[in-house]
């Protein structure tokens, strides 16, 4: 604990030094800025900053936060913007372009702090997706994240909390809250709805016929954002925390449910050297692809080398899958011992090498062509950009049919372990899918989707807007499931740009954020305010818990008025200074 | 389309109560505004006759708003490369000023959504059908050219500036009206337009461009006028009570409106002397075919 009080301590003397470095170069840009002024060259400029987020259509609630952020930028001086762009604008603009200054949105927590490891690991600023989008840099992290990923047990613990103080002290972005995920349902053909997180990927395998003789079922599912309709590939860089490709369609080696990574494809059995360096795992036996292939080692030796460069070594240079470059990275060879067996060379620790496993294996028929690069310049290859709509997994449904910006059907695959009973743990713990197909059809708001419960739909996917949930509670055909989420809504930084780059500018911002008052006006409490960007509250410091504000960057006001002279302090002490107009100069 | 869908079935349960609907305040209407003396002249005189003149306007409305609407549904993705982010800037410059004042019309929820969406529909299609019913057709020229030029301009402005309307920021306090009050009205709705094609208002152009024509056409329809004013006026303001426009959206429409009339008139010559080449053209055409084929199937 005395640690990482140090540890922050330090952390504040730094930000003290850099904040009289920043302030002292304001002083001179501001001498300079007026005598530039005076031969009519250049004038100081007033801070400004496009925030964006998604449109209220598509996610009202990072919509309203978005604003809320905006007016009070606005309040303090800064000449702040608010263009909303539509999910695959973010997309290019965050995830790919990295063209932003600040953005509102979502993305999932992990199970495991090793997330953080890709998120924010300074050596990945110039890769696509959620691979530190934020252009965030800082060496003793980098180390910090580097060491967890080798440790077990309290040593870990201890460098997950000095991680963790880090990043709040540094802010590389705001974590705000993870909402609940509600989902409404009009069926009672099917029981279960709330036995595992909605958003999990088991979340539907734990389902069960409500009578016996259902097995024969189809589930309905109807959902807003319809990408799935459109590419099913396991590879794209962006992750949604209710994944369907990921989830039904494509299985991993190991997966995470009842607390822990559990063997998936792979026999109970599997061995973890006692200094982790190696994992040697064993295929179930008789596993098929969905196109009647057998599946073997090789396929596991091809994922996890495609997944470290999806152009083989054809290009280049290499061009690793974003989405899972951090367990690719992780993993030095992969051996093909026999035609079941594999065994992993990692640079991990039995706490982390788990979760190496947990990637989507790859058919080595099908992706190994998929070698080409799109655009070298960007880092696009084949692989993820690739729309994979004849989708062949392993996953307990499959494919059956897809009408683009419509539906998505699949069926129950039999050949599946879950589906045939064959004695084993895993197959005991889910039995056979409780449905015999799945389909999935769009509808374009959460009130149609509500509509189309009474037109034959099933079930919503577990996104509805809390604010439908009293409408739901007044309809007595419908009911409602929730469970908490691993989706955290945040404002993310551009930490590439001026005046994003200094930790002081974006505590400021964050003071901005009052956190209490979103979970409780926006969300209607259907959220859990959050300090930290992990799930479980054992890796968080104790003086970083949440304790009815959030103790490292507490909002500047009372209720929900903001201190106005107060904010503007804090980008005073940032190293910004104010004209007699309160504008923000730099 | 996957008919056992849900919610495909409730789009087309939807359209077809809109058509329904439509059709029978075109009946009464046609009855009552165009009246049973000038239908019985123009069934003496004979409507294949009038068909016949009025189709290649019709065939060459049919190209245009066709290839617009083709246009329109690629326009979204080539909006965002190419198009001018508009709405931060509406949304600084007008805020929520104008759209919560007019929001405060008391109890007027129901009647807006319904002026939107069948008002309009009827609207736009009525004039066509009385200018059709009457003997001199430059009125029926005027508001075709006028149209095709709303939507043609409509089209190109949508793909140059790329905006989200006033509900899509939540924060104004605009409330989200049509789809809260009717919810079915969005599968409608999002499949006809998208939510980014917000400036300028092509619900307020073309209905102002009605209300022009129908304010010119006074002496032949003098109970069109004042309903077809006002009802332009109600879909004007209805897009901004139920928050899809900003008011600067509806004022470009407006002045599209009044450039579209302008523009109609102004090149009606020209206009008649194209559709009449093009009949000739298309007719002589028909005929060499009729007579080639003719040709060789007597050899």
């Amino acid at each position: 604990m005395g640690e990482s009080t140090d540890k922050r301590y330090r952390l504040t003397r730094r930000q003290v030094v850099a904040g009289g470095a920043a302030a002292g170069s304001g002083l001179f840009g501001g001498c300079l800025g007026s005598m530039q002024q005076f031969l009519g060259l250049s004038s100081l400029n007033q801070v400004s900053l496009r925030v964006i987020a998604p449109p209220a259509d598509w996610d009202r609630r990072a919509n309203q936060i978005a604003g809320k952020l905006v007016e009070r930028l606005k309040k303090v001086g800064i000449d702040a913007r608010f263009p909303l762009v539509p999910p695959k604008q973010f997309r290019k603009q965050v995830l790919y372009d990295r063209d932003f200054d600040l953005y509102v949105g979502t993305m999932p927590i992990g199970h495991d702090p090793d997330y953080l490891r890709p998120l924010l690991t300074s050596t990945y600023t110039d890769a696509l997706g959620w691979q530190n989008p934020f252009g965030f840099a800082d060496i003793s992290l980098d180390e910090s994240l580097a060491e967890q990923h080798r440790q077990t047990g309290e040593e870990r613990t201890n460098t997950i909390r000095r991680v963790i103080d880090t990043v709040a002290g540094e802010q590389p972005f705001v974590p705000i809250a993870t909402d609940q995920a509600i989902a409404a349902i009009s069926t009672d053909t099917f029981e279960g709805w709330e036995r595992a997180p909605l958003r999990d990927p088991i979340w539907l395998l734990e389902l069960e016929p409500a009578s016996d003789s259902a097995t024969d079922e189809t589930l309905r599912l109807t959902a807003k954002d319809g990408s799935i309709t459109q590419q099913l590939n396991p590879l794209v860089p962006w992750i949604n925390e209710f994944d369907l490709v990921t989830s039904l369609l494509y299985d991993p080696l190991a997966r995470y449910y009842d607390g822990a990574v559990r063997p998936w494809l792979v026999e109970e059995d599997w061995s973890i050297a006692p200094d982790a360096d190696e994992v040697t795992v064993s295929l179930r036996p008789d596993l098929y692809w969905h196109d009647g292939e057998p599946i073997t080692a090789e396929d596991i030796a091809f994922t996890y080398d495609f997944l470290d460069d999806t152009a083989l070594g054809n290009a280049d240079a290499r061009y690793p899958a974003p989405r899972f470059q951090g367990q690719a990275q992780a993993v030095d060879t992969v051996t093909v011992v026999d035609d079941r067996t594999a065994r992993f060379r990692v640079d991990a620790s039995a706490a982390t090498a788990p979760g190496l496993l947990t990637a989507p294996l790859l058919p080595k028929h099908v992706w190994r062509s998929r070698t080409g690069v799109s655009n070298a310049r960007r880092g696009i290859t084949q692989a993820i950009g690739h729309d994979n709509t004849g989708a062949v997994g392993s996953g307990p449904m499959t494919l059956e049919s897809r009408s683009e910006g419509e539906s998505v059907r699949f069926s129950r695959f039999e050949e599946h372990p879950l589906n045939r009973d064959d004695g084993s743990i895993l197959a005991d713990r889910f039995g056979q899918v409780a449905f015999s197909e799945l389909v999935l059809s769009v509808s374009p708001s959460d009130l149609t989707m509500l509509a189309s419960l009474q037109e034959g739909a099933d079930v919503t996917v577990p996104f509805l807007d809390n604010k439908v949930v009293s409408g739901i509670a007044n309809r007595d055909n419908l009911s409602l499931a929730t469970s908490a989420s691993r989706t955290l809504y945040h404002v993310g930084f551009n930490a590439r740009r001026r005046p994003l780059r200094n930790p002081s500018f974006r505590r400021a911002v964050a003071h901005l954020v009052n956190k209490a008052g979103i979970v409780e006006s926006i969300f209607d409490g259907y959220a859990e305010p959050r300090t930290t960007p992990v799930r479980s509250d054992s890796w968080i410091p104790q003086d970083l818990k949440w304790n009815n504000d959030d103790p490292e960057v507490p909002f500047v006001g009372v209720e929900d008025e903001l201190f106005i002279e107060n904010a503007r302090e804090h980008f005073s002490n940032a190293g910004y200074h104010y004209t007699d107009e309160d504008i923000l100069v730099y | 389309m996957v008919l056992d869908d849900p919610s495909t079935s409730l789009l087309v349960a939807l359209v077809i109560r809109v058509l329904i609907a439509t059709v029978l305040l075109l009946g009464i209407s046609t009855l009552l505004i165009v009246g049973p003396t000038q239908l019985r002249s123009v069934f003496r005189r004979g409507i294949g006759r009038q068909v016949r003149r009025t189709l290649p306007y019709f065939v060459f409305l049919g190209i245009v708003l066709g290839s617009m609407a083709t246009l329109r549904s690629v326009g979204s993705d080539l909006s965002w490369r190419v198009g001018f982010e508009l709405g931060s800037v509406l949304y600084d410059v007008e805020g929520g000023t104008i759209v919560l004042a007019v929001q405060s019309i008391p109890n007027a929820k129901l009647f807006f959504a319904v002026v939107y969406v069948l008002g309009y529909v009827y609207l736009l299609s009525f004039p066509f059908l009385a200018y059709f019913l009457s003997t001199d057709l430059r009125p029926f020229r005027t508001l075709s050219l006028a149209y095709a030029f709303n939507y043609v301009v409509g089209v190109i402005l949508y793909i140059a500036f790329v905006a989200y309307g006033p509900r899509n920021y939540y924060n104004l306090g605009a409330a989200e009206v049509l789809y809260n009050t009717w919810p079915k009205s969005q599968l409608l709705t999002s499949m006809v337009n998208t939510n980014t094609n917000v400036f300028p208002s092509l619900h307020s152009s073309v209905s102002t461009t009605i209300a022009i024509m129908a304010v010119k056409t006074r002496d032949r329809y003098p109970l069109w006028t004042p309903i077809a004013v006002v009802l332009a006026a109600s879909v004007c303001l209805s897009t901004m009570y139920l928050a899809i426009h900003w008011a600067t959206d509806v004022v470009a429409g407006i002045a599209l409106a009044f450039l579209s009339v302008w523009f109609a008139e102004r090149y009606d010559e020209q206009y008649v002397a194209a559709m009449e080449r093009s009949r000739d053209w298309t007719l002589a055409t028909a005929g060499r075919i009729r007579n080639w084929i003719v040709d060789h199937l007597v050899e």
